[in-house]
């Protein structure tokens, strides 16, 4: 019987022991098969646990790696991927009521990449209902239950990859996917205290995933560091034929020595006594991570970002996009199966939104994207808290526990621009702290390496939930 | 039945009357389906919706206010004539071979 410690290692570490021969691929599987079953439960982690398909998997890596072959890092590695990502023969909920039985006949790309790397197909995680992509006002909007959170079951997880995050706090998998539109791989990585990757917009590829927008989503890994999230993107990340926006752009994404000197952040500024909903012990936990970056070698200089709608046109995009999207549900009146009580209604409200109006937000769109690609030309990387506050309760609306603005969201999910959370302390109840670092379009190579470098220097994104440890 | 259901027996008459009456009327007219269709239950005519609960109503006005207020950024936002959207639409290949 392995240790508890093993679970809540690193996929890198995970990777190396089990290449090592010192990890049995099928004793892990067997061993977070059972954590899943003792505590997925209480978190509304999972919606399907694919216990077979992962002991087959798990059998023919340890196969494989006995004779010698091993495909790579995540070889024998288990891990979740959010319920919207098809799987052939597997239900893919996409976390609602209406598409509650719903197989595909395909995997998607992703789940294929994964496959291919020799990586462990544990189950598919829960998810807020169609990624929240008609908006979402309370922590329940999920077919799967409200997303609970390992550092307190009292408190949310955060959306829209909920269980993805939960699965990888509470050391029920290696690593997770999750996919982001406008924040939901971010928020679950602030508020369970993991590492996430929001990579370039096209730099993963979509096929077989459920769209909420054609031009937001984004597919990348949450983790327990940086150094996973490099070896999960390198594995996914690629053209695709079978995804049209996936780019060729090259995957330069290997560690590189750097010379911390010469990189310049950009600090933007919170103001955690003044704003709504700011909790200070979020603000103490940035403010430290700051230092961090200091520390590293980073030279971080306080900025405004432009001043440009940003909200406005993401929030325009997203919102006549989802609609689009979801237009079957709208019309066979299945949409009223979904739990939150507002999504039935978002169609009436975007009537008022014509096509001008979305071809104008597009426009603006441009102009957002050639003025952060300014930005850039002075900073390298962005630094803002990810969250002001940390995880709310369960119980509570949105409006009521997180009034605050993402302008920071706003810029890099309109813009397509690359991102990570990093876990940087802890808050109220001992709930996790996060910072974010964007970078400019393409370069995850840098975010992943500062990523390490601060991960070299601080522990919390090895800490673990207390009532999970074993 | 309880005591608060007000006048059953009366209510069902005069509607029993009126559905005779038109399917009389119905079929002197020569149309018996229609005739079929004036005496359908009335259960078939769509029903007025349910009001929303005044809270739902509420939210969903702060809602509507919040896209209008996005719009409204949108709709003022000053951009040069013909300036490019952030996608491009690009002609597609003819699927030769296909036929």
């Amino acid at each position: 019987m392995l240790r508890d410690d093993v679970f809540f290692l690193s996929a890198a570490e995970l990777g190396r022991e089990i290449r090592g021969r010192r990890l049995s691929p099928v004793e892990l599987t067997e061993g977070y098969l059972d954590r899943i079953r003792r505590h997925a439960p209480a978190l509304n982690a999972f919606a399907t646990v694919t216990a077979d398909l992962a002991l087959e998997q798990a059998h023919r890596a340890e196969q494989e790696i006995s004779r010698g072959t091993v495909r790579g890092p995540l070889h024998g590695v288990p891990y979740g991927a959010k319920d919207l990502l098809a799987t052939a023969g597997i239900p893919t909920t996409w976390g609602a009521r209406p598409t509650e039985h719903q197989i595909f006949d395909r995997d998607a790309t992703v789940i294929r990449r994964l496959r291919d790397a020799g990586a462990i197909l544990l189950g598919k995680t829960a998810m807020v209902e169609f990624a929240g992509c008609l908006g979402y006002w309370y922590p329940n909007a999920s077919l799967q239950g409200p997303g609970r959170n390992p550092w307190n079951r009292e408190r949310w997880t955060g959306g829209s990859s909920s269980g993805s995050g939960a699965a990888v706090a509470a050391g029920l998998v290696g690593f997770a996917i999750g996919t982001e539109t406008w924040g939901s791989i971010l928020c679950p990585s602030a508020f369970c205290g993991v590492t996430g990757l929001r990579p370039t917009y096209g730099r993963v590829s979509r096929a077989g995933g459920m769209v909420g927008s054609w031009t937001l989503d984004k597919v990348g890994p949450i983790a327990r560091s940086a150094e996973d999230c490099r070896l999960v993107l390198k594995a996914i990340a690629g053209a695709d034929p079978d995804d049209p926006t996936a780019a060729d752009e090259p995957v330069r994404v290997d560690a590189r020595r750097r010379d911390w000197k010469r990189v310049r952040a950009a600090l933007i500024p919170s103001d955690f006594a003044k704003t709504k909903g700011a909790e200070p012990e979020v603000g103490a936990a940035f403010e430290q991570a700051v230092g961090t970056l200091r520390a590293i070698g980073v030279s971080v200089e306080e900025a405004k970002l432009p001043d440009f709608p940003a909200s406005e046109v993401t929030s325009a995009v997203l919102t006549s996009e989802a609609i689009s999207t979801f237009e079957r549900f709208f019309r066979d009146g299945t949409v009223n199966q979904l739990t939150d009580v507002y999504a039935p209604h978002q169609e009436r409200i975007a009537r008022q939104m014509t096509g001008a109006d979305y071809v104008k937000a597009m426009r603006m769109r441009r102009v957002m994207q050639e003025t952060m690609a300014e930005f850039y030309g002075r900073f390298d990387v962005i630094v803002a808290p990810n969250f002001l506050s940390v995880a709310p309760p369960i119980d509570k609306s949105f409006a009521e526990s997180l009034p605050y603005a993402d302008p920071v969201g706003a810029f890099g999910n309109g813009c397509g621009l690359p991102a990570i959370a990093l876990p940087c302390g802890f808050g109220k109840e001992g709930m996790p702290a996060s910072v974010q670092l964007m970078g400019s379009s393409w370069d995850e190579g840098l975010l992943l390496d500062l990523g390490e470098a601060f991960q070299r220097r601080t522990s919390f994104h090895a800490r673990r939930p207390p009532a999970f440890q074993s | 039945m309880n005591a608060r259901d007000p006048k059953p027996t009366a209510m069902n008459r005069r509607r029993f009357v009126h559905v005779v009456a038109a399917s009389v009327a119905a079929i002197l007219a020569g149309g018996v389906p229609r005739a079929r269709a004036a005496a359908a239950p009335r259960a078939a005519a769509p029903k007025p919706p349910k009001p929303l609960p005044a809270a739902l109503q509420r939210e969903l006005r702060t809602q509507e206010k919040s896209l209008a207020d996005v719009l409204k950024v949108v709709r003022a936002y000053d951009l040069p004539p013909g300036s490019e959207p952030a996608t491009l639409f690009r002609a597609l290949r003819a699927r030769r071979g296909v036929r």
